[in-house]
């Protein structure tokens, strides 16, 4: 067994931490800002240096390039004089031990002058804190400004959508070490996302050259964004520390320390006005969408994009106006996190669509279905068409298998009886309502830069026939080596076996994306298999000489490999050659003469004949665009598609709130391995509900995270997802858009969670049909709860 | 032979079977740590350091219990290794000594079958706490499989493919963890190697494990912590809030134990764990035995201790309110003179965190009225169901026409309502009109001053509070309707 969950279970998968030291490791611990915003007037270690265990203590001072940035090279790696955050890195102090570590921290004493913090997005527009311009995707069907269009709507509503960040929670948290390399060099193993980004700050922040940096990765204990551009800074602390020093460093921080010094999904503030007509078809859409960067600009501005391409969801909107305004808090910077904005502008539509479902007393489905996209010249916003359209054939299938409008009577049933003892006063039996809705998605795959659409794959074939892959992918549990693995398997007819998806390194492919926007897969596999193909047409070439020349030697089975005169290859072309061999099975067989050969001896002769064993893949997706100065292109390779069917309920006492059942139809073409794709389903969902729910970041008046670990911020936990929980896969094999007729599964189920979130507006609006609700994410218990109330004057007192 | 040396200066247990010491160097470590810093075993991971993820969780037996179901998931992050005195511990490495098939158990080959796993952090723990869940037959009894895998969290799968997994195990080809693990001849050697008290020394860290309590007086200082299940301690140790440099566990007391059932009470000593008391009480107060389903983890319940839950005095402690309302009261020791003396619960609690604990002095024991023919209900809400301290909770019991009411989260400790009880035993409180019932809730408004703090604001603690208030006094009234009837 050699695939990664056996050694899950085992326990023998290496993480960084897992490492063990050389014995002249030093270990690193980050000295971090305890006020929001100011100056450091004094920054004194010298006690901390005199502690036993301690070795140095490093500043800003000591990287010759002090600041980075994923988009913008705004953030100082070390806060040099100016305080952003509270949690901003300001020194790091490096000893044997950290036991050392922790004594010797507590010497080190800064002094700050103090300046007013920014905290909220109301504050920063106010002040004009942007980053980048407001941008703006605008289209008019009519040839109307938005404002006329609205005022032609027979309705209108307008509201403002508040959702605050999520933490990422992986479980291995930031780590990196830094080893020292002949030259100068440094070699880098980073629990990243992006190890080239990392060689790139490490090469910049040091002074070195690219050639000289290698950045290595195993795999990472979760990431999901979070490692995207954030494990950077940590990854050039220890390289710092390694330079210097020429020693191996290790820097691990704990739950707490990462949850503070590491950024979270941006907060949003969207503003918006909705008109439709009195069979609930949106008119037009004016929505503006500010977001919180927190201190840098990070990956905020390609975030803010994606959340404007998604304002749409499923829906035609024929006149939309729709801007983007990042604004610079005081807070730790936000990052990448699935979904990368998308979530926010989906959600945007969808609470918008119960409304409008409650204002014209219809089921908020019957809207959506009108809605959808249908026709191939409903474009979106930005001009471009969607393909292989599967969304009114996902919301049919679902509304029968779900048993949506029996589901709808019971609903109506149980909120009938739960008003009527709401109303009597009487809160025993304790009082429960009940919600349902269906929400689709459509996300965009590709990174919206474009770019960053290229991979790149080595295929090496070994003499026992094995296979190395290398790529620049990196696993992080979605099972992307896998898929990796199988896409090569395929092209060579090998089990999966016999193909080791090895560690990724920027020394083995270099000029990587990060693994992220779901298309670790699409990009690498593809790559790979593009590598695996040039091989296989070589050996194809060779092969068919190789049958030939067997025809004429017959009765002469040779007793071992490589005792076959050798052929002249010398000039062989592999053109004509495709087709004439197959590679099925572990054998290689010749299409003509049946002649057969184990794939392994295949791979000795051609090596004994001078094949080339190895190739180098690429691939990009063709054909994207986008211009953001207008808005305008066609950023999506293709769209993944789906839907699903929340029913929820909540105890009108406490606000708690349980999904009672979720069921999802996902359109992934041919998925690219059942099992894998439907457990990045079910966890994207999961994780989506937290996000929607209980995961709420609790910040002082002051700008200080309190919720910094478990015990304190909410993931969900096993209690918490549905009795009934139900995938299924949409039948689409006709797609080929993309490797293997298969689509990108990462993000887009984390959008189907928001499912759960109307249904609990739409328990709430159960409540009172006279008031729309637009509830804030995360939708807490106490968020229901008071909702809840303020609906009912004869809950409490 | 050497002469008996007393007391032992070295831990002795047995590690993945392998009888193993730990020297006093690292006697300040907890398990999870020396795990992986001084052994390698890198396959317990450390997350949290809190015990609110379970990451770390290994199993662990004492050679000195006599329990029917030996081995324990616990959380290593926040159990000291001294605490694995006497003990065997199974981390994941040592279930490839039972492997059956492919290197694998049962557990891990149903794992990788239902893809249970995709990043692989959490899985070591997930591994170890359904192990222990499925040691044995009896041990699946205790609770369900979604209540022994709460304390578990992973980020990845959204659960369902781990819970798909589990329920395809076989429990007939799980391995037999006591044959290779806690076997009678381990059990001897490892029971001969800890009968002596511990006592272990290093530059910043004494720790001493006393049978008898005559043997603490001269060993505790003003400076002793002492120390039971560690679940609340080591994580105030681990996140550099409490630095402990002299620590007296408590465990090894013949006192930890004790147990005593009176018709109309029950009696628990100060070691008893959760986990323990939950099948203590399960018959008897089988409201409180329901509501500590929604009390931590297993891996928490296993080493916390009922006592230490008191004795921490959190303000949202999940236990006081329930005990404070079934009017529960303590006995102390006294550790250098050895007195004891008692004292209602409702006087134990005096500010944030402070008790009526003076110096020198360990809460032996908790006599637990038991309230037969009574209505008990058990309240608490919090951010997450399960794996979550009360964000506010309250506990009500109506017996003889008279209702004793306690909350937590509403205040600077746990408290009775003596106000709101006071007004409401003057009343015929199941025939109560609606003003009574709202002059009453005024009364328990003016009782309560809670915060708004992370977990929750004022405004919804008090709307909860009334609202369950209301809800008790309602089915006070519908349960009296029903007898008219």
């Amino acid at each position: 067994m050699k695939t990664d969950p056996s050694l899950h279970v085992t326990g023998k998968s290496e993480f960084v931490d897992d490492i063990t030291p050389i014995s002249n490791e030093v270990q690193i611990g980050v000295i971090t800002s305890s006020i929001t915003k100011g100056e450091i007037t004094r920054l004194d270690y010298a006690n901390a240096l005199k502690c036993d265990g301690i070795i140095a203590v490093f500043t800003a001072a000591d990287f010759v390039q002090p600041n980075w940035g994923a988009i913008f090279h705004d953030q100082p790696l070390l806060a040099a004089k100016e305080i952003n955050y509270q949690g901003e890195a300001i020194a790091l102090i490096v000893g044997n031990s950290k036991e050392a570590i922790r004594v010797a921290r507590k010497h080190i004493k800064i002094e700050y002058k103090k300046s007013d913090a920014i905290l909220d997005i109301e504050t920063s527009r106010r002040l004009k804190q942007f980053v980048g311009p407001t941008r703006v995707i605008s289209r008019s069907i009519e040839n109307r400004t938005i404002a006329e269009s609205l005022i032609a709507s027979t309705h209108r509503l307008q509201g403002t959508l508040k959702i605050a960040g999520q933490d990422h929670f992986y479980l291995e948290s930031q780590a990196a070490i830094a080893y020292p390399t002949e030259f100068s060099g440094i070699s880098v193993i980073s629990s990243t996302q992006h190890p080239t980004e990392v060689q790139h700050v490490v090469a910049h922040a040091l002074g070195l050259k690219l050639s000289e940096v290698n950045c290595a990765v195993t795999r990472l204990g979760g990431g999901f964004g979070g490692k995207e551009s954030q494990a950077t800074p940590f990854a050039a602390y220890a390289a710092l520390v390694a330079h210097k020093l020429n020693r191996p460093a290790r820097l691990v921080l704990t739950k707490d320390e990462d949850m503070v010094l590491t950024g979270k999904r941006n907060p949003f503030l969207i503003e918006y006005e909705v008109g439709f007509n009195s069979d609930g078809l949106i008119t037009a859409l004016k929505a503006d969408l500010f977001s919180d960067s927190g201190a840098y600009a990070d990956l905020s501005t390609a975030i803010m994009e994606r959340a404007m391409l998604h304002c749409d969801n499923a829906y035609y909107l024929p006149n939309a106006r729709i801007t983007g305004t990042v604004c610079k808090t005081h807070t730790a910077p936000s990052t990448a996190f699935r979904g990368f904005g998308g979530p926010k502008g989906v959600a945007l539509i969808e609470t918008i669509i119960e409304n409008i479902a409650l204002v014209l007393k219809k089921d908020s489905l019957d809207i959506r279905k009108l809605n959808a996209y249908q026709k191939s010249e409903q474009t979106t916003p930005y001009g471009q068409t969607i393909e292989n359209n599967c969304l009114p054939e996902l919301f049919s299938k679902l509304e029968t298998s779900s048993q949506y409008r029996s589901d709808r009577a019971a609903v109506t049933a149980f909120n009938a009886k739960a008003s009527k003892q709401l109303a009597s006063g009487c809160l025993f039996p304790t009082p429960f309502i009940r919600g349902l809705s269906l929400t689709p998605i459509k996300f965009g795959i590709s990174f919206s830069t474009r770019y960053l659409n290229q991979a790149a794959a080595l295929v090496n074939l070994h003499l026992d026939g094995t296979v190395q892959v290398a790529t620049g992918a990196v696993e992080m549990g979605q099972g992307v080596n896998t898929k990796i693995a199988l896409a090569v398997a395929e092209i060579f007819g090998i089990s999966i076996d016999k193909v080791r998806v090895t560690q990724t390194s920027t020394e083995k492919i270099h000029n990587t994306s990060a693994t992220a926007a779901s298309s670790g897969a699409d990009l690498n596999a593809t790559a790979a298999r593009n590598a695996a193909l040039e091989i296989r047409d070589r050996l194809s070439a060779f092969a068919t000489k190789f049958f030939e020349r067997k025809q004429t030697q017959t009765g002469k089975a040779p007793a071992a490999a490589g005792i076959y005169p050798e052929l002249n290859c010398d000039e062989s072309t592999t053109e004509g050659t495709t087709g004439l061999v197959s590679f099925e099975k572990g054998k290689v067989i010749s299409v003509k003469s049946g002649d057969q050969l184990e794939f392994d001896a295949l791979i000795l002769e051609a090596y004994l004949n001078r094949i080339n064993l190895g190739a180098r893949g690429f691939f990009r997706y063709p054909g994207i665009h986008y211009n953001k100065e207008t808005g305008e292109g066609q950023p999506f390779f293709y769209f993944t598609q789906g839907v699903a069917s929340s029913l929820v309920e909540i105890n009108c006492l406490t606000g708690d709130f349980k999904l009672l059942k979720a069921e999802i139809l996902i359109d992934l073409g041919r998925p690219f391995h059942l099992p894998i794709d439907r457990g990045q389903v079910t966890g994207a969902f999961i994780q989506g509900l937290g996000w929607l729910t209980t995961e709420k970041l609790h910040y002082t008046a002051d700008g200080r995270l309190l919720s910094i670990s478990p015990s304190t911020y909410k993931i969900p936990g096993i209690g918490d997802i549905p009795e009934r929980f139900e995938v299924s896969f949409l039948n689409n094999v006709g797609n080929s858009k993309n490797i293997r007729g298969s689509k990108a599964v990462g993000e887009p189920p984390l959008l189907l969670a928001i499912s759960a979130w109307t249904a609990a507006q739409n328990a709430i609006q159960s409540l009172d049909t006279a008031k729309p609700c637009i509830l804030p994410i995360p939708a807490t218990a106490e968020v229901l709860q008071l909702e809840i109330q303020k609906r009912l004057k004869g809950l409490a007192v | 032979m050497t002469k008996r040396k007393l007391p032992r200066s070295t831990v002795h247990l047995l590690l993945n079977g392998t009888s193993t010491t730990v020297g006093s160097e690292f006697a300040h470590l907890n398990l999870g740590a020396y795990l992986r810093e001084q052994r390698r075993l890198t396959g317990t991971k450390l997350v949290c350091s809190e015990g609110d993820c379970g990451a770390c969780t290994v199993l662990i037996a004492n050679a000195h219990s006599k329990e029917k179901i030996p081995f324990k998931a616990i959380n290593s992050c926040i159990f000291p290794v001294t605490s694995a005195d006497g003990c065997s511990v199974i981390t994941v490495e040592g279930l490839s000594q039972v492997a059956t098939s492919k290197s694998l158990t049962e557990v891990q080959k149903k794992l990788v079958e239902s893809t249970g796993t995709q990043c692989g952090y959490c899985t070591p723990g997930f591994v170890m706490t359904l192990t222990g869940y499925l040691q044995e037959p009896e041990s699946q009894k205790s609770c369900s499989l979604q209540e022994a895998l709460v304390g578990n969290l992973c980020r990845c799968t959204g659960y369902l493919p781990i819970i798909e997994g589990a329920k395809k195990i076989d429990p007939k080809k799980n391995p037999n963890l006591r044959q290779f693990f806690f076997n009678p001849q381990q059990l001897k050697l490892l029971k001969l190697a800890t009968q002596d008290p511990l006592e272990i020394e290093n530059s910043n860290f004494h720790y001493f494990a006393p049978k008898t309590v005559a043997s603490i007086k001269n060993k505790i200082t003003q400076k002793t912590t002492l120390v039971s299940g560690n679940t609340d301690l080591g994580v105030l140790v681990n996140k550099d809030k409490l630095e402990i440099t002299r620590a007296i566990s408590l465990n090894q007391l013949t006192s930890a134990k004790k147990i005593s059932k009176k018709p109309n009470s029950i009696t628990i000593g100060h070691g008893v764990t959760i986990t323990e008391f939950e099948s203590i009480i399960k018959k008897q107060i089988p409201e409180l035995f329901q509501f500590l389903k929604r009390f931590a983890s297993p891996q928490i319940k296993n080493s916390a201790t009922v006592i230490g839950n008191i004795a921490n005095a959190s303000p949202i402690g999940d236990l006081p309110p329930a005990l404070l309302a079934l009017d529960a009261s303590l006995t102390f020791r006294n550790l250098k003179t050895n007195k004891a003396r008692k004292l209602q619960l409702s006087a134990f609690f005096i500010g944030y965190k402070k008790t009526a604990l003076k110096p020198f002095e360990m809460i032996e024991s908790i006599e637990i009225p038991i309230a037969k023919n009574s209505i008990f209900r058990i309240f608490k809400a919090s951010q997450r169901r399960d794996l979550d301290i009360s964000t506010v909770s309250a506990a009500l019991l109506y017996k003889k026409k008279t209702l004793r009411f306690a909350m937590g989260g509403v205040r600077e400790k746990p408290i009775r309502l003596l106000k709101t009880e006071l007004l409401l035993n003057q009343l015929d409180i199941p025939k109560m009109t609606e003003p009574e019932i709202s002059r009453s809730c005024q009364v328990l408004l003016s009782e309560i001053t809670p915060l708004s703090d992370l977990r929750g604001g004022a405004e919804y603690r008090k709307t909860v509070a009334t609202n369950w208030f209301k809800s008790f006094l309602h089915e006070l009234a519908t349960l009296a309707r029903g007898h008219q009837q």
